[in-house]
């Protein structure tokens, strides 16, 4: 399952608009070791730890 | 090389020497090109690009056609470490597709030059449509490295979509402009 399908798994108020580059308040990032939460802005939902990010598998 | 020119003052006659080394002269019709830093590297083989997530490039061969004159780049990191100081013009070509011959959507894909991990200057956006199955997009800059530590990298995003795209054969190519 791709990170932001994760994400949005655990918070589902969570759209793609919260990952625009200009507008957004989240960036994903990979820069060759898999992909990860470089950027965590969101006002009001809590950056989801690495263990809900686990717990939800492949 | 050092060179100067000496003189006692205006309309006098002046000396120039030539000390230390030796080399070529250059005048203005010399056909001798300047031995500066250039490359251009590929990825061959097709890399998945996360959804939404912004990705560094993996140009990891330098074959066929590719070059690298003075073995700046890295293709482990996939980066451009110039060791000589200067403004170096870059430039990319990267294709891309994506496995859904059926869609149909409108999505973007966005570009950027990396400088030691951040993006030097705003992406630039490239709208696809997926029903073509294939598509590119490409990106110049002008930028000064220090001759050490300095790096570029190129990254890129897939925006807008629910689309899985993959990478391949893409380009990245660079030279010394002037120091």
């Amino acid at each position: 399952m791709e990170l932001v399908d994760k994400i949005k798994q655990i918070h589902s108020d969570i759209t793609d608009d919260d990952f625009d580059s200009i507008t957004g308040t989240i960036v994903l990032q990979n820069d060759g070791n898999g992909d990860y939460i470089h950027t965590w802005n969101h006002p009001t939902l809590a950056e989801p730890t690495q263990a809900q990010l686990d717990a939800i598998g492949e | 090389m050092a060179l100067a020119i000496t003189g006692t003052g205006n309309g006098t006659i002046g000396n120039l020497s030539v000390t230390t080394e030796t080399g070529n002269i250059l005048s203005t019709e010399s056909n001798v090109a300047p031995k500066v830093p250039a490359f251009q590297v590929s990825s061959t083989s097709s890399a998945s690009l996360g959804i939404s997530v912004v990705t560094k490039w993996p140009f990891n061969d330098i074959s066929g056609n590719d070059f690298d004159t003075h073995s700046y780049f890295d293709t482990t990191n996939y980066r451009f470490t110039p060791q000589i100081a200067g403004y170096y013009w870059f430039n990319t070509i990267v294709q891309t597709g994506h496995s859904n011959n059926s869609a149909s959507t409108v999505a973007f894909i966005e570009l950027w030059f990396y400088k030691n991990g951040s993006a030097y200057s705003p992406q630039i956006f490239f709208p696809v449509n997926l029903s073509t199955h294939y598509f590119g997009a490409t990106k110049s800059e002008l930028i000064y490295l220090n001759g050490s530590t300095d790096y570029v990298e190129v990254y890129m995003k897939q925006g807008g979509s629910n689309r899985f795209i993959l990478g391949f054969l893409s380009q990245f190519q660079g030279y010394l402009v002037r120091s």
